[in-house]
């Protein structure tokens, strides 16, 4: 089977294109790179299309290397009623994402050989896939980093942590692994009396407020900790300009650190929870900040201080978000929107495939426009615009960008030689 | 037209504000009556759903509802249905099968009431919410107000102590501001943080400077049941230096007005002689409390069409 990708916007900042053209794939592998006058050379001599040789013009459409993502949701092995892995897996495909990583949340915290060893197993049948363990057990007690290694976990995840010697210990004892470490800069204390950012919104509406502190807390004992212990740390997520400012002087020192931002965070501010009832959708650790922080994160993004953005995917029930805000799980969707949502924000189709990119080095999966390379990319068409609107390829509902209309959306997921998505036609395009 | 729902004096303007206090003044004299009953909201069904505890607000709401010939069910909650694994949304959509007319709810989470008032049709009337508001207290308490000092207009009010943790406090500076009063808020930093001064109000922390030329001080309760921790050192220290008491209500005018939300705490922020005292509001508040939850029973039924507009 032979397909040619015909007309449409190749980007691959990892290889410097930039550049319309087209795309031969032959036996699931890139067979070549075309020029327009390549192209209609190509199909000149091809002739009548046949079942064995498809051209499909995507005129306009941007097509990239499949996107990665880390720290996905799944309800493995007990709340499968939240996520398990054939929805998890349909959710990535839609949004784009072609490797992505589980990583430990309450409940799943993947922090001993049994629960690692389950989950591996039943990973065995998604390829594509990872797990991220955790770094540490409740966060005072190392976890067996080497033997998780063994069973195939692709990095560690250390959420809010107490202890300062424990936290300062793990980073030594991860570091001679050389495996990925991701931390959420935080200080837990200062996280858990709130449950919104606190400012002007959440003390006109009387939510109690999660302070800009806590993260500049948190991310001042974890700068000083990589200082300290040398480990590189990859910070899932910032969440404030402060944030940025912090994370632009570690890495201007030259310390080994990078820095994530949830999708959602560089559209959605503290306004969007006063302005939809109090809907829980907004009910997120860390929490959606200002309009200045939100600005501050797209320009950390452009300008590179900011690495990665991801989905921040998780998926609640029903029963887990329709009750009161403060009573309702944190978390939201994110895989099917991430992509999208990044585009509306910055605007840059170099930074934004960069930035969903970026993990890939964490996932695995990283993939190239070049002969040879199997062919995985996906079709994005950057003239639509759309409001997320259920059902989700998700099992959850619980997604605040509802509130938003998108521009752009991947139209279709092409995964090792094969289509594994296209977007349907009674999507909702408005 | 009235909105369908009362969540809080933050949703509502001058205008609004203005027309629930003239109503209320004109529902005050059918409290005066030997036979306290009108027949205006007759066949319709109000539901009074409350998941924390409460005395006068339940029962002020209870006497105004009954006052204005609605049926009438009352029902306590000791806490959110979501702990005995069904949600506030599920509970409503059961209420919402018995066809309520409206519904006052009071809850211990800030945003419950707006959480079900955008999904049911029914008017919701928030009796309080977590640390939110509590905008039928903030309009009786601006009713009491007016009634002494006419428009409200460049009248300075002073709130004094807990002013984060308490709804009506919030009620209050929403209201006070929409009718162009100058709102002043003292307290502990802890419990009068910075962010407060984004509202609209001038903070101090020194209750003596407010007290000089304010034609009102409010008095609040500590609200333990929702402090958390590291909020204040002890009561002693909190009633020396927040406390109001004779002595100290010698430094404001003659003619101040001193009003308190209840329940009080005397002896903690307010001295017997103050809030027993000429200048004190206090009963008052309460009186007009019924008045003020039939004109918003009143005008939420009524905006929803049929037959509240029977006349008074």
């Amino acid at each position: 089977m032979e397909w040619l990708f015909d007309d449409v916007h190749l980007l691959c900042p990892a290889d410097g294109i930039d550049k319309k053209g087209a795309v031969w794939i032959r036996e699931g592998k890139i067979y070549a790179i075309l020029s327009k006058q390549e192209s209609s050379e190509l199909q000149a001599s091809w002739g009548k299309e046949s079942v064995q040789r498809q051209v499909l013009s995507f005129e306009g459409h941007i097509l990239t290397p499949m996107f990665s993502d880390i720290l996905a949701y799944v309800g493995l092995p007990s709340a499968l009623h939240r996520e398990d892995l054939d929805t998890l897996s349909a959710a990535a495909r839609a949004g784009g994402f072609g490797h992505i990583a589980i990583g430990p949340h309450d409940g799943q915290a993947y922090d001993s050989l049994n629960s690692v060893g389950y989950m591996i197993s039943k990973l065995v049948d998604y390829p594509n896939i990872r797990l991220i363990a955790s770094l540490t057990r409740d966060g005072s007690i190392l976890c067996e980093l080497g033997r998780f290694i063994e069973s195939g976990v692709c990095g560690f995840f250390q959420g809010p942590i107490r202890d300062t010697t424990v936290f300062r210990r793990a980073l030594q004892y991860a570091r001679p692994y050389g495996m990925p470490v991701i931390v959420r800069p935080v200080d837990a204390d200062l996280e858990d009396v709130g449950t919104m950012h606190e400012g002007l919104v959440s003390n006109r509406i009387g939510l109690r407020g999660i302070s800009t502190a806590s993260e500049e807390v948190g991310l001042s004992r974890l700068i000083a900790l990589v200082r300290d212990s040398g480990c590189p740390v990859h910070c899932s997520q910032i969440s404030s300009a402060q944030g940025v400012r912090q994370l632009a002087r570690a890495k201007e020192e030259g310390l080994p650190i990078t820095g994530g931002v949830a999708a959602r965070s560089l559209l959605l501010d503290e306004h969007y929870i006063e302005e939809n009832s109090y809907n829980s959708f907004g009910h997120l650790r860390p929490p959606l900040r200002t309009k200045e922080d939100r600005e501050a994160l797209v320009e950390g993004v452009l300008d590179g201080t900011i690495d990665s953005v991801f989905a921040d995917h998780q998926s609640c029930s029903s029963v887990e978000k329709e009750c009161e805000f403060a009573l309702s799980v944190p978390g939201a969707l994110g895989l099917e929107t991430a992509v999208s949502a990044t585009f509306t924000a910055i605007k840059d189709p170099t930074r934004w495939v960069q930035s969903l990119q970026y993990t890939s080095s964490i996932v695995g999966g990283e993939q190239r426009l070049r002969k040879g390379e199997t062919a995985s990319f996906v079709l994005f068409n950057p003239k639509i615009t759309w409001r997320p609107k259920p059902p989700y390829q998700s099992r959850g509902r619980n997604e605040p960008l509802e509130s938003q209309i998108l521009q752009g959306r991947v139209v279709g997921s092409f995964q090792d030689g094969n289509w594994t998505y296209t977007l349907s036609n009674d999507s909702v395009i408005i | 037209m009235f909105p369908k729902d009362i969540l809080g004096l933050r949703l509502l303007n001058a205008s609004q504000i203005t027309t629930v206090l003239d109503t209320a003044e004109h529902f005050r004299s059918i409290n005066q009556r030997r036979i306290k009953k009108v027949p205006t909201l007759r066949g319709r069904t109000v539901m009074i759903a409350f998941f924390e505890n409460s005395t006068r607000t339940k029962t002020s709401f209870e006497l105004a509802a009954k006052r204005l010939s609605a049926d009438v069910l009352s029902f306590s909650a000791c806490s959110s249905a979501t702990k005995k694994g069904e949600t506030l949304m599920d509970t409503a959509r059961n209420l919402d099968a018995m066809q309520p007319d409206a519904i006052i709810m009071r809850h211990p989470q800030s945003g419950a009431p707006h959480m079900l008032a955008q999904a049911f049709p029914w008017s919701m009337i928030n009796a309080g919410d977590g640390i939110n508001e509590h905008p039928s207290q903030g309009l009786l308490d601006l009713l009491t107000m007016r009634d002494h000092l006419g428009d409200l207009k460049g009248k300075k009010v002073a709130i004094v102590g807990d002013v984060y943790h308490t709804r009506v406090a919030r009620s209050n500076i929403y209201g006070l501001r929409a009718l162009g009063a100058h709102v002043i808020v003292a307290g502990p930093g802890t419990m009068c943080p910075q962010q407060l001064s984004l509202m609209g109000v001038e903070l101090r922390h020194h209750i003596d400077e407010v007290l000089v030329d304010a034609d009102v001080v409010m008095m609040l309760r500590i609200q333990r049941e929702r402090l958390g921790r590291a909020m204040m050192s002890t009561s002693q220290e909190y009633s020396q230096f927040y406390g109001l008491d004779g002595k100290r209500l010698q430094k404001a005018r003659s003619d101040v007005l001193v009003m308190h939300p209840g329940p009080i705490n005397r002896g903690v922020e307010l001295m017997p002689e103050v809030a027993d005292g000429a200048n004190s509001l206090i009963l008052e508040q309460v009186s007009n409390g019924i008045a003020v939850r039939m004109a918003l029973l009143y005008l939420t039924l009524g905006s929803q069409g049929g037959e509240s507009g029977v006349a008074i």
